[in-house]
């Protein structure tokens, strides 16, 4: 357990100051709150390292724009707050990878690079309120676990209801097809 | 083919070599691979909205601090920075219904950043926490995780980098030298297996304590669970007794499945299948009671356990993230599926009152759920070709 003396306006105030010592002990007390609290949000994992770290170096930036030492407290919510917007926003940035780094399918995902017979918008339309509210979820960053339990359902509900939205693209897009192949 | 499809669609949760498994299976699939690329570009256009009508997400941090009453945490620059986007912030959370979600969850984290400082650093240093500060620059130069994930590194300073090293060493070494301690976060399970060969699944934030060998002597074998929910499946033995202790409750165990959820003030036992002595060593003069499955009990700190009361066990633990049915009759067991999954299954007047016992993970899917269900009453799943989430067990002739 950390000491309450460890956040001490006059030990920020020094760690401000350039005094190495400080800083450390700042840091080093803050280390574990951070790692306990991401641990906490998104359960132990290689992650965690990361979003620790990261928030340190944060907030150790950051430092010398606090102008009020008696607020760490707040100082770092904010700085672990913003590092897990951070966090979901680079989550599947590797993932939405599955059809370019090998571009095996020769196009990308871009909304614009749309395939022939493809309305984006009139997909986007047929979607029912529920399934855009959870890919939007999904599109922002979280796992469908995570969406399951911000709306209060199961995963397994999450899922199928994403699955769903798919079947209802396919289907309008066989639809459409069909018109097209009839009417040329 | 179908299969397939639901692969690519949670392609992030498949493990590594399934992963290859289906994009060898999409290259000789192209009609599959062209629908799918459609829907990435029905999600990617989603995603560019959201980019554009929240593009600094920090905004959003501030927005749902500001609406918990938390708007002594902005100094001036930041409210008049959340003043200025308001209007627009307000626009896109009425655009996507998602972002309401989002604001939710960061009031949430915030509430548990709270939580995790009070208990490291104790509430009494909140009341110098409450003034308003600039963080200015907590917002700026962010690492860019997308595009430099490691290279924060050898930014750090080597001090604070030593320092880091020292501790995550420490955490990752067990609690004694007999006993290992894990720790469970929001929305994960871990399932472990224990020296005398019982498991146990961890659900949500849990912390849990386990000897990791089994005393050589007749003594018990106790575990502990700090704070959390955990539900065991444990081997009857005949010469060794199976103990929980939690902070408020002890479960001497008879061989068993039962369901643990701890608070700081009480636990809430509730068992599933055989049978279980519940007591309170904070009232060690008040009764015992043994549940029967499907009853459960609270144990308050300093008082004696409730009398035990029947229960939904399903619905009792819920948070185990497993179907749990015990003798249960197959309609009830659709009715159940049904609901978690929001589908429709039908069963069978021949097979409606048939008894089943058995735990299905939540997380499958409902026709690997459906499937072995059938597969244990000797029957088979009707799927319907127009509605795809519409299902029948019928008796196989």
């Amino acid at each position: 357990m950390s000491d309450p003396a460890d956040f001490a306006p006059e030990r920020v105030r020094a760690a401000q100051n350039g005094d190495e010592h400080a800083l450390n002990a700042l840091l080093n007390a803050l280390e574990p709150i951070l790692r306990g609290y991401f641990i906490k949000r998104i359960g132990r994992g290689p992650d965690v390292d990361d979003l620790v770290q990261n928030a340190l170096l944060r907030v150790h930036k950051g430092l010398d724009d606090l102008r009020k030492p008696g607020s760490f407290k707040s100082f770092a919510m904010k700085g672990a707050l913003y590092e897990l917007q951070d966090f979901y926003r680079g989550r599947y940035d590797m993932k939405e990878n599955l059809f370019d780094p090998e571009k095996p399918l020769q196009r990308t995902t871009e909304a614009n690079d749309s395939l022939p017979g493809m309305d984006v918008e009139r997909a986007l339309e047929a979607l029912s309120p529920k399934a855009r509210r959870i890919i939007e979820l999904r599109e922002y960053g979280y796992r469908y676990r995570e969406i399951a339990q911000m709306i209060d359902t199961t995963e397994a509900a999450i899922k199928m209801q994403v699955k769903r939205a798919f079947d209802k693209m396919r289907d309008a897009l066989s639809s459409l097809l069909a018109f097209i192949l009839v009417a040329g | 083919m179908d299969r397939l499809f639901e692969a690519v669609l949670f392609y992030d949760d498949l493990p590594d070599e399934r992963q290859s498994d289906v994009r060898r299976q999409l290259a000789e699939h192209p009609d599959l691979r062209d629908t799918l690329v459609q829907w990435m570009q029905v999600r990617t256009a989603i995603r560019r909205e959201l980019e554009a009508d929240v593009p600094r997400r920090e905004l959003l941090v501030l927005y749902a601090l500001d609406e918990s009453g938390m708007t002594n945490a902005l100094n001036a620059d930041e409210q008049a920075a959340l003043n200025e986007a308001r209007p627009a912030l307000e626009e896109a959370l009425a655009a996507h219904p998602g972002l309401r979600d989002v604001v939710a969850r960061i009031q949430e984290e915030h509430a548990d950043f709270n939580a995790v400082w009070d208990a490291e650093v104790g509430a009494s240093h909140n009341a110098s926490a409450n003034n308003t500060l600039t963080e200015e620059a907590l917002r700026h130069d962010a690492p860019d995780r997308a595009a430099d994930d490691y290279s924060w590194a050898l930014r750090l300073a080597a001090g604070v980098a030593l320092i880091l090293v020292a501790v995550s060493v420490a955490f990752l070494l067990p609690s004694s030298p007999d006993s290992t301690t894990v720790d469970v976060g929001a929305g994960e399970a871990e399932t472990i297996t224990l020296a005398d060969g019982s498991s146990v699944r961890l659900s949500g934030v849990t912390r849990f304590t386990y000897p990791e060998e089994v005393p050589d002597d007749d003594a018990p074998y106790v575990v502990s669970i700090q704070t959390g929910k955990a539900f065991f499946d444990v081997t009857p033995r005949a010469e060794r007794t199976f103990v929980v202790e939690t902070p408020t409750a002890t479960a001497e165990v008879l061989g068993t499945q039962f369901g643990v959820d701890t608070a700081p003030n009480h636990t809430d036992i509730t068992l599933a299948e055989g049978a279980l002595r519940v007591g309170a060593p904070d009232a060690p003069n008040t009764a015992r009671h043994e549940l029967a499955p499907g009853q459960a009990t609270r144990v308050a700190r300093d008082q004696a356990p409730t009398p035990p009361q029947d229960v939904n066990v399903n619905d009792a633990l819920a948070w185990t993230g497993l179907f749990l049915f015990q003798q249960t009759p197959v309609e009830r067991i659709a009715a159940s599926l049904s609901t978690a999954y929001d589908v429709s299954i039908t069963v069978d007047s021949d097979l409606a009152q048939e008894p089943v016992t058995g735990t299905f993970e939540r997380e499958q899917p409902v026709d690997d759920v459906l499937d072995a269900l059938a597969a244990t009453l000797g029957a088979s799943v009707e799927r319907s070709a127009s509605t795809p989430t519409t299902y029948r067990l019928v008796a196989t002739p």
